[in-house]
């Protein structure tokens, strides 16, 4: 499908920084939720050096994929220099968040399903599950994700 | 007695959609005899004719190097469909052309069917569908699978294929020398009767000169074989 | 002879140029597809977004699926304790219980990750995505004699080797879908980390995760070696090896018929083919561990069944790597699936009194320890992927082989361990 890369300045700029921003705060979320991985596994007997219910205690590939999200984000500064094809890490960066996000309200609710089976308190699971920092990264990447698809896609269809 | 169909094409152009289109999603899903390789069969039925369509592994030509090809190729020599309906995408013509040619060189009665109409017009393409049509000497149904646009004409000139059952002309001319070599090829497999009652002899000579192995292999059993390999000048 | 079949191609492209100029009008614009390759097949992040998605693949397909699993699990457990009360009978309600609602669980606990791993398969599929993927990881395996296919299969068997064997059905090629199914038995699965984590912990103490871990190298060793050593050595898988020929279609938005579509497809045929035999097998499991009825007091007393005898006829083979009837039987009975591992050591060592790490810990020695654990690993795979390699590769012989290469292996590499411990000592 043909693609419309006539984008305007302001709209690249302002794409650029959202996008950057939201870099930045995927890379710090995942350096912390790296931290605590690290320290469970290497160290023997340590465990997570952040006890924080926002931040996961061992999920070193969780904390993997965060960093990656936030490379791909940080890749659009290229944007400020006016080079149109940088989009596309802004229109990956968001696709990556919207996987990653949607994965982790998922396993949210079968968690609270898990809790409901196993006859504890599934709210309390369920909070407790969508703490999770990358679930709120999304949400609030939702704009940019709307706005860089759509001045993207020139036609509507199936394939492209 | 149902008609005979199978669909071939290169992998990813679709061929599952239009099998599903056609045999409405029912199929039987077993393996090929002997291989790893998923074999589906379905029935359909048009204006009153019965069907039995064979989802052929999707491949990008009919040489003998892997699994999926032999299978292939096999299946169109030993079964004779009655006819071979090809999936060509029509983003990537030159590509998928390949394997046209070589079911034509093979005797297939073909039906090409141009799938991925909607996204080659949305990539700015415009395809002369008449043009094709008469250039490769065989129908071309314009279709969109996802749509299923197109499936009607498509049962129709599979309909009206079968009932023609011509041979094709042959689609490649291969240059004064090459030809020459070809001819006399023909003329010596033409010698074993077994041989060229069970396959298309100009296929073989074809073959045989490519070094096809699986070809080659067929040759050697025949009692021609010391002529076919003088005449070419190999070590057997 | 080379040159002729080069001069046959060149003419026939010669002519489908031909056609393809007189047909075909219009240019190609930038595309979509095109720019999302600037960033999926990047040189650097390539890599990096592959193993992410991978592990959103693979939490998707344990994580979300696990309720089911569990429903499907406690509805057994469920009817097992109904028939139990409700059958008169013994040694029927030990058939229908242990026998029948054990089998089925045992066989329907894994369709909802299974569906869900298809399902997940299929949107990468769908989308395009899974031909970049394969183009990314391809350099690295195709120099460790492994296709780039193979990547995916070979990393779901971490979680579960029977996902392993039904993901190489996206390979195409012959050759290199056997290759895959059988070093993915390798791949230490889910199943098998109950055993590490036991044995590991009771014998190890402090350095238990680095004995779990030495477990999931020595794993991935043995699958490279084994694709390596097949390559060379076993004339079918030496067959033209081509380069990697990837067409990369482009991105599309996938259909949900079409998902569905497809995880149905695949998960039926797993059900049908490897749930008859898993069935099958169960049963005749239970059979064994229950009987001579008697003496077993209906079941309870594993010492005096049929299982228990043959561990004990057995044992003379597995004396010189350090394991007792005992653990020669939980073996056995591992093949049912190795979880069952853990609970017949449980039945066997323990009981009354002091835990199952101190039993553990007072049966087997570091070095035997180790050398079980290795076993375990490699011995072969549960009967639930043992039957789908055979209903995937439909030939009894890769099966057998299958067998074979891996109890050699196993006692191989175990007596190697016990050998380098004495060497030790």
């Amino acid at each position: 499908m043909a693609v419309r890369l006539e984008l305007g300045r302001t709209f690249m700029r302002r794409a650029a920084i959202y996008s950057l921003a939201l870099g930045a705060a995927y890379w710090l979320v995942g350096a912390l939720e790296m931290a605590n991985a690290i320290s469970s596994w290497l160290v023997p007997g340590l465990g997570p050096v952040l006890k924080s219910p926002w931040i996961p205690p061992d999920d070193f590939f969780g904390a993997f994929s965060a960093m990656v999200i936030g490379a791909v984000f940080s890749c659009s500064r290229g944007l400020l220099k006016g080079r149109r094809e940088d989009i596309a890490f802004v229109l990956v960066g968001t696709v990556l968040a919207g996987t990653f996000g949607a994965l982790y309200i998922l396993t949210s609710l079968a968690g609270a399903l898990e809790a409901l089976i196993a006859g504890e308190e599934a709210l309390e699971a369920l909070i407790e599950g969508l703490r999770r920092p990358e679930i709120w990264l999304f949400l609030s990447s939702l704009p940019l994700a709307y706005s860089s698809w759509t001045s993207v896609l020139r036609r509507e269809g199936r394939s492209c | 007695m149902p008609i005979k169909v199978a669909l071939i094409g290169n992998p990813n152009v679709g061929k599952s959609l239009i099998f599903n289109n056609l045999t409405g999603g029912r199929a039987h899903v077993g393996n090929w005899p002997g291989k790893t390789v998923e074999k589906k069969v379905g029935r359909c039925r048009h204006r009153g004719v019965e069907m039995e369509i064979v989802d052929l592994p999707g491949v990008y030509s009919l040489t003998a190097n892997s699994v999926d090809e032999i299978i292939a190729r096999d299946f169109i020599i030993e079964e004779k469909p009655d006819v071979v309906v090809d999936i060509v995408d029509a983003t990537n013509l030159e590509r998928n052309l390949y394997l046209t040619l070589q079911l034509l060189e093979l005797g297939a009665n073909v039906v090409v069917a141009l799938n991925k109409w909607d996204v080659a017009r949305d990539l700015g393409y415009e395809i002369d569908v008449a043009a094709l049509s008469r250039l490769l000497n065989v129908p071309v149904i314009p279709t969109v699978a996802t749509t299923k646009d197109g499936m009607e004409e498509l049962k129709d000139a599979i309909l009206e294929a079968a009932k023609r059952k011509r041979a094709p002309r042959p689609p490649v001319d291969y240059g004064p020398e090459l030809e020459a070599m070809i001819g006399k090829l023909e003329s010596i497999i033409r010698k074993d009767p077994e041989l060229a009652q069970r396959y298309p002899v100009r296929w073989l000579a074809i073959k045989a000169l490519e070094g096809d192995e699986d070809v080659l292999g067929k040759l050697r059993s025949s009692r021609v074989w010391r002529e076919i390999s003088e005449a070419v000048g190999w070590r057997t | 002879m080379e040159d002729l079949s080069i001069q046959i191609i060149e003419k026939r492209y010669e002519a489908i140029r031909h056609i393809v100029s007189r047909v075909l009008r219009g240019r190609r614009p930038i595309t979509l597809s095109d720019l999302l390759d600037r960033v999926f097949l990047h040189k650097a992040l390539g890599i990096p977004i592959f193993l992410s998605l991978l592990w959103a693949l693979f939490k998707f397909t344990f994580e979300v699926s696990a309720p089911l699993s569990d429903l499907v699990d406690l509805f057994f457990s469920w009817l097992a304790g109904l028939a139990e009360e409700a059958i008169a009978n013994p040694r029927l309600a030990s058939f229908v219980a242990d026998g029948l609602c054990a089998g089925f669980g045992s066989v329907l606990v894994f369709i909802p990750p299974i569906f869900f791993l298809f399902f997940g398969l299929a949107i990468l599929e769908d989308t395009g995505y899974l031909a970049r993927a394969t183009f990314v990881m391809d350099r690295l395996l195709y120099r460790l004699g492994l296709h780039g296919r193979s990547f995916i299969p070979l990393l779901l068997g971490f979680g579960c080797n029977i996902a392993s064997v039904m993901a190489a059905r996206t390979i195409d090629r012959e050759e290199d879908r056997v290759l895959t199914i059988m070093v993915s038995p390798f791949i230490s699965c889910s199943a098998r980390l109950p055993i590490y984590v036991l044995i590991g912990g009771a014998i190890f103490g402090a350095y238990a995760a680095a004995a779990v871990f030495s477990m999931y190298v020595l794993g991935i060793f043995m699958a490279i070696g084994t694709a390596l050593l097949f390559r060379t050595v076993i004339p079918f898988f030496r067959r033209g090896r081509g380069a990697l020929i990837l067409e990369l279609p482009m991105y599309a938005r996938p259909t949900l018929r079409s998902l569905l579509a497809h995880m149905y497809e695949r998960g039926v045929l797993f059900i049908r083919k490897a749930g008859t035999i898993i069935f099958g097998a169960m049963l005749f499991i239970w059979f064994l561990a229950t009987h001579p009825w008697a003496a077993t007091s209906g079941g309870q007393l594993v010492e005096n069944s049929y299982a228990a005898m043959i561990g004990r006829a057995l044992e003379p083979f597995f004396r010189p790597l350090g394991f007792d009837w005992r653990a020669v039987v939980a073996l056995l009975l591992g093949f049912i699936a190795k979880e069952i591992v853990v609970e017949t050591l449980g039945i066997l060592l323990g009981g009354a009194g002091g835990s199952l790490s101190e039993a553990v810990a007072s049966s087997f020695t570091p070095v035997t320890g180790l050398a079980f654990m290795a076993f375990t690993l490699l011995y072969m795979p549960c009967v639930a992927t043992l039957a789908t390699i055979y209903s995937e590769t439909n030939s009894l012989k890769w099966t057998l082989i299958t067998v074979f290469y891996g109890l050699l292996m196993a006692y191989l590499v175990a007596y190697l361990i016990v050998l380098a411990g004495l060497a030790f000592a």
